[in-house]
Formats: structure tokens, sequence, C-alpha cells
């Protein structure tokens, strides 16, 4: 079986272990890499996805605990593939629809980018308690602050291409977290290009090889050539911080 | 000793840049030991800051550098929960170790009842985790992060109403007395008792943990209701 249709199968065992759970599942979505069958074996997670969980579940400890058991079980299932793999997100429904931070409302409401896989669809009842972005912005900041901090001291040059891959995971969603902290609600993807028309001055250059870098594997680099890639690194994150913190004082 | 040292090395790296170094504790933060770094604003990087001191020292002192057109990023809520009262920390009890007294124009949050809204929203958001500790069978880790996540949440809904002194020894009598309801405290009693049960003798089971899980779930709810 090749690798992409292995994903396939596992998310498809996964919703198998979920309908066990009958009417205490609300809906269940997928997002991510294997909704978009984008799908870079070895690289891409086993699943993206939320089970929506009806709010009487939260009422009763014997079903609840039930549920908890079934979700690990899946998990487990899942954790056994060898695939990358993190848990999915579970939520309770509400009366007042379900919450979450908006960093998830582009791709959990998008048709082009999530898939109900079970139950009804209750995308439309997303919504977040930020309604002004303020937790964005201050996720943002919190986030390039963290940058700095790791950059502070640079590694030994064997360490080097290590670090700037996982630089490079920490950096790939700088440019999401700046559009929701200038209140533009988008997805991971499409935040490298958006960012272009909120924040004129930033460094595009910058953003073409930064987007680059998140799609393939660190290669290994000079040791002088690393040294000024995380520099670079380190200098568009803070041009971006200042176009950023700008932006939020004038709007 | 370590936060002297880290003074001269700010103010021979940033020199005419730097503004203030203000010295504050965060209860709740690891480290506890922070320092804000005000920087000019015309000061080309802030990014300076942190490699003039250096990671040995940012292991053991959580340092902020902003520029202080940047202040207003003090007061805004983010995923760091224990930094949520952190402006009244510097506002109100922070030290100034360098520079100009800058403590009369950090903001605070200007709208506390939005925190805790906030707060739940992120934890929702990161109910994965436990399915993380469940499959690891990390039982104890469990327990023991959704009590210091309860003791978080205590601090947002007393922060709420602009109550921001409040230390891990203190805060769980401050909220009974802020909320003064059965449900809570019954709530309260019946994770302490599950806490009290495990020992090296008797490690903590799948079963404590699921109902660690429903207890912390249990115990939003109920606050979600008294604070709507």
């Amino acid at each position: 079986m090749s690798e992409p249709l292995l994903y396939v199968e596992y998310v498809n065992n996964f919703v198998r272990i979920i309908s066990r759970l009958g009417d205490a599942v609300n809906m269940v979505l997928l997002y991510g890499s294997v909704r978009r069958n984008d799908i870079r074996p070895g690289t891409s997670d086993l699943i993206d996805a939320v089970v929506v969980l009806s709010s009487e579940i939260f009422l009763d400890e014997d079903r609840f605990c039930h549920t908890l058991r079934v979700m690990t079980e899946s998990c487990v299932a899942m954790s056994s593939s060898g695939l990358p793999f993190h848990p999915f997100h579970y939520i309770e429904a509400s009366t007042n629809g379900w919450s979450t931070v908006p960093i998830y409302l582009p791709a959990w409401t998008s048709e082009e980018h999530s898939q109900v896989l079970l139950g009804s669809d209750q995308r439309g009842e997303l919504h977040s308690s930020d309604t002004e972005y303020e937790f964005m912005q201050g996720w943002y900041f919190t986030l390039s602050h963290s940058i700095f901090r790791r950059a502070a001291s640079p590694p030994s040059d064997k360490d080097k291409t290590a670090f700037i891959s996982s630089l490079i995971h920490s950096m790939r969603d700088l440019p999401q977290f700046a559009c929701l902290a200038c209140r533009h609600s988008v997805d991971r993807r499409n935040a490298f290009q958006e960012i272009r028309h909120i924040l004129p001055d930033v460094d595009t250059n910058m953003l073409d090889i930064l987007f680059a870098m998140t799609t393939k594997p660190t290669v290994d680099l000079h040791p002088e050539a690393a040294h000024n890639l995380i520099v670079s690194m380190v200098t568009f994150t803070e041009h971006l911080c200042q176009l950023t913190s700008r932006w939020i004082q004038e709007h | 000793m370590l936060i002297d040292g880290t003074i001269l090395r700010l103010q021979v790296v940033l020199r005419e840049n730097l503004k203030t170094i203000v010295r504050f504790i965060l209860p709740f933060g690891t480290p506890k030991e922070n320092l804000l770094v005000v920087l000019q604003k015309e000061a080309p990087k802030i990014s300076t800051a942190y490699t003039a001191v250096g990671i040995d020292v940012l292991k053991q002192v959580n340092l902020l550098c902003l520029r202080e057109t940047d202040l207003f990023q003090l007061a805004m809520p983010s995923p760091d929960i224990a930094a949520l009262s952190r402006s009244y920390w510097i506002k109100y009890d922070g030290t100034v170790i360098f520079g100009d007294d800058i403590r009369s124009i950090i903001p605070l949050h200007k709208n506390p009842h939005r925190l805790l809204a906030y707060h739940y929203d992120h934890i929702y958001a990161s109910r994965h985790r436990i399915l993380h500790y469940l499959i690891q069978h990390r039982y104890q880790e469990l327990v023991v992060g959704l009590h210091h996540n309860r003791l978080l949440l205590m601090c947002t809904a007393l922060l709420q109403q602009r109550t921001w002194r409040v230390y891990p020894e203190t805060v769980i009598p401050q909220f009974i007395e802020m909320f003064p309801d059965e449900e809570l405290a019954h709530n309260l009693r019946r994770f302490r008792d599950l806490q009290g049960r495990n020992s090296d003798l008797h490690p903590c089971t799948e079963e404590a943990a699921l109902k660690s899980v429903w207890l912390f779930e249990g115990f939003i709810r109920r606050l979600r209701e008294l604070s709507q």
C-alpha cells in the first residue's frame, strides 16, 4: 500500500472507532494535508481533526470517561502507525455553538480546507471569544520573542542544520499569526501571500525563502551559510514584529 | 549576582538605546524572576538584548525586551497564561533597577472580564494534550498538570475582578472567598482527595486520571456559569 493510501486507511479506522460513540459525537471534522490531498509521506501529520462532542457528555461522568477512553483508543491505534502523529482536538458543542481561538477558524470553517467525516455539518456554529483578535496579537508577540530567545546563542557548526530546522518549525506560523494579529483571518498557507497585502513593506524575498523551506526538509549548509541564514531569519522576525506592532497601533 | 551581571552586560551592549530595566516576579511563571528591558523608540533592534544576555541567563531569568513605543504589548493576553497579570506585577510591584521610572505608563488590560473567555477558548483548544498524556499512560503528570491549570484558571477569574496579587499558596482561599459556591467547593474537595490517594505506593491509575479530567471539566463548566 502506498503511503498516502496508508494515511487514508488510518483516518478511516479512526472514524470507525469514533463512530462507536454514537450520538455522543456531533461531528468529526478533518482538515490539514490529508483533507487537501497534499500528503507528504513522513512529514505530514497522520491526522488533523476535531471531534465535536455533544454537551450532554459533559454532564454525565460515566459517559464522559467512556468517551475519553474510546478517543484514547483511537489515538493509540494511530500512534502505532509509525507515521507522524499528534492527538486530535475535541470540543464541546454548547447551545451557543462551539468556541475556540481564532487560529483554527480559517481551516475549521472552510469548505475548501475541511471536510465533515461524521455527523452533521456544524462548521457554521464555530466562533471565538477573541472577536477583536487581541489574544492573537498577544500570541503573535509571544511567538516572536520566543524566536529571539532561542536564537540568543548561536549553535555549534555541527548543530546548525538541526537548529535551522527547529527555527523554521516555529517561524512557519509567523505569517499567519501576523495576519491574525492584523485582524485578517487566513490559514497558514495563504498567509504567505496575504501578509504582503497587509504589510507592503515586509521582506518578500525572505518570505519566499521561508515558504520554500517549510515545504521541504532542511539541507546541510556550509557553516557560514547556515550562520547567515539564522541571522536573516532573526532579522526577518524582528522586522515583521515591528511592522505588525505599527499596524496595530495605527488601526 | 546574576541580575547584576546581566544589567552590566545590557548596559555595555545596548548603551544609549537602553532606557529602563524593571525587575519583577510572576508567582506562577517559570522562571519566577523577570526583567523588563525597555529600549528607546529609535533603537534599531530588540533581539540584541537577548543575544547580549545569552541562553544560560535566559534559562534562569525571563527577559522581555520592548521599545518604549511597544509597551502596549504588556497588557495583551496570550497563551502564556501565567503572564496574564504581568502588567500589574510590573506596574505595582516592579523595581526599577536601571534608568527612568516608566511604571506609571505601563498599560493594564482595559476589559479584564474578557480574559476568562479567552482563557476558556485556550483550554478548549488545548484538550488534545490530555489525550497525549492518556495514550502515553502519563497519568500522574496529567493530574499534576490539570491541578496547575486549575490554579491558573482561578488566577484569571480573580484577575477579572482586578485581584492580581495572587500566589500559589494563597490562590485557593482567595478564589473561594470570591466565588463562595458549594458546587465549586465540592469539586475542589474531590480533586484534593484524588490527589491525596496518589503516592509512590499507590501510583495514579487510568481511572483516577480520567476522573481528574472529568473534575477539571466540571470546574470550568461551573465557573463559566457563575461568571456569565
